[in-house]
């Protein structure tokens, strides 16, 4: 059985930058989150698809796959404990 | 007509009965009550302050007085009322003014959605705002009460209203309340300034008001720009020194400090990143006000 992530469903991302800061509003929870620009790029890598660990992986091409395998799973628990993303077990 | 030109005698009556409509920036209030500190404390501090010849309409209706039973004479209590509801516990009879004031404050906040509203200071110099959010205890209403007295016009020591429509700052144009040391720290530093009585045993400490500088009431129907947001802390024996603010950080922090952000939604997101790219952030650390009103005195709006 496969999983993959997505962001919550009725959730609508606001996003605004500044230099390497990101914020991100959840207008289906009203919560703002601060974000650094590789988290910010997951999130948004989320929008509206779902993808599992192997196809985010590809969104950090210049990363060793176990770095970056430990980084998204840890990226990813956080997210979904903030009600940003879920896990679907396919 | 100010309340500083009616009749000490008219303005009891006015209290005592219809209500006195009083004008604070944006809101009519109208105030009934029959202590007597309290009414010498509003013509003390509001004395600038228009009175609303119109009394078909007020923002907010507030009485401030005693309960029916024993506590109106043994160790006697008030109450504030808003709209004949007391929201709150009772306060020492002594405690009238502060009463009056944090109630006005929780009025504002509870109910003026018309505005983003935040916990921090905001005071305005040649059209540009300053908005000082700081949780209690930072310094930041002595440091507001300074430099109001030395060049920048007051729009509120506690709570900043951000136009929904324009972002703009509204003023409220009210009293600065001061605690403990910092009385006597402004007392020392602005002789001029207009303090009520001092308030002993709140839950804050000893509290007492610096009435705003006539002024800063005369040009309270005038927005300002936001153009920074500075983070005070009174740190002893500290050199004042500004220091870059996050922006991201900044617009968090304004958001947890909004009373009504959760209300606004994606608007209020919306405004608060939006004056933030316009405004520039800074930590604010100091320990004497000459010093601070210096640094605040080389601001330059951004370009």
């Amino acid at each position: 059985m496969s999983s993959s992530w997505q962001w919550v469903p009725g959730s609508n991302l606001k996003w605004r930058r500044w230099g390497d800061e990101y914020l991100a509003y959840n207008e289906a929870s009203g919560s703002t989150h601060l974000l650094n620009a590789d988290s910010a790029l997951l999130l948004e890598s989320l929008a509206g698809k779902s993808k599992t660990i192997d196809e985010l992986r590809l969104t950090f091409p210049d990363f060793e796959p176990d770095e970056i395998t430990m980084w998204l799973e840890e990226s990813l628990k956080s997210f979904k404990q903030l009600g940003l993303v879920q896990l679907i077990k396919e | 007509m100010k309340l500083g030109d009616i009749p000490a005698n008219e303005v009891e009556e006015l209290l005592a009965t219809t209500g006195l409509y009083l004008r604070t920036g944006p809101f009519i209030s109208a105030i009934k009550t029959q202590l007597p500190q309290l009414v010498d404390n509003l013509r003390l501090l509001y004395a600038n302050h228009s009175v609303e010849q119109c009394t078909d309409f007020a923002d907010f209706h507030i009485r401030i007085g005693y309960p029916n039973g024993l506590r109106r004479w043994w160790r006697p209590q008030i109450f504030f009322y808003f709209d004949d509801v007391a929201p709150f516990n009772p306060f020492p009879a002594d405690q009238a003014l502060p009463l009056f004031e944090w109630g006005l404050n929780w009025s504002i906040s509870q109910h003026a959605h018309k505005y983003l509203i935040i916990h921090a200071a905001v005071i305005e110099k040649g059209g540009f705002a300053v908005i000082m959010p700081a949780p209690p205890g930072s310094g930041k209403s002595t440091l507001c009460a300074g430099l109001a007295q030395n060049g920048w016009r007051l729009l509120s020591d506690e709570l900043t209203l951000l136009s929904m429509d324009d972002g703009k700052a509204v003023p409220i144009t009210r009293p600065v309340g001061l605690k403990n040391e910092s009385i006597e720290v402004i007392r020392h530093f602005s002789p001029e300034a207009i303090l009520s009585p001092t308030t002993v045993d709140t839950h804050k400490g000893a509290v007492a008001m610096m009435g705003p500088p006539s002024a800063s009431v005369q040009q309270a129907g005038e927005t300002a720009i936001p153009a920074w947001v500075i983070f005070p802390k009174f740190i002893a024996d500290a050199p004042a020194v500004l220091e870059p603010h996050s922006k991201a950080q900044a617009c968090l922090e304004l958001g947890e400090n909004a009373f009504n952000y959760s209300v606004h939604g994606a608007d209020g997101f919306n405004l608060l990143t939006k004056m933030l790219d316009s405004c520039d952030c800074y930590d604010f650390s100091y320990s004497n006000l000459n010093d601070a009103v210096s640094i605040f005195s080389d601001l330059q709006p951004p370009s």
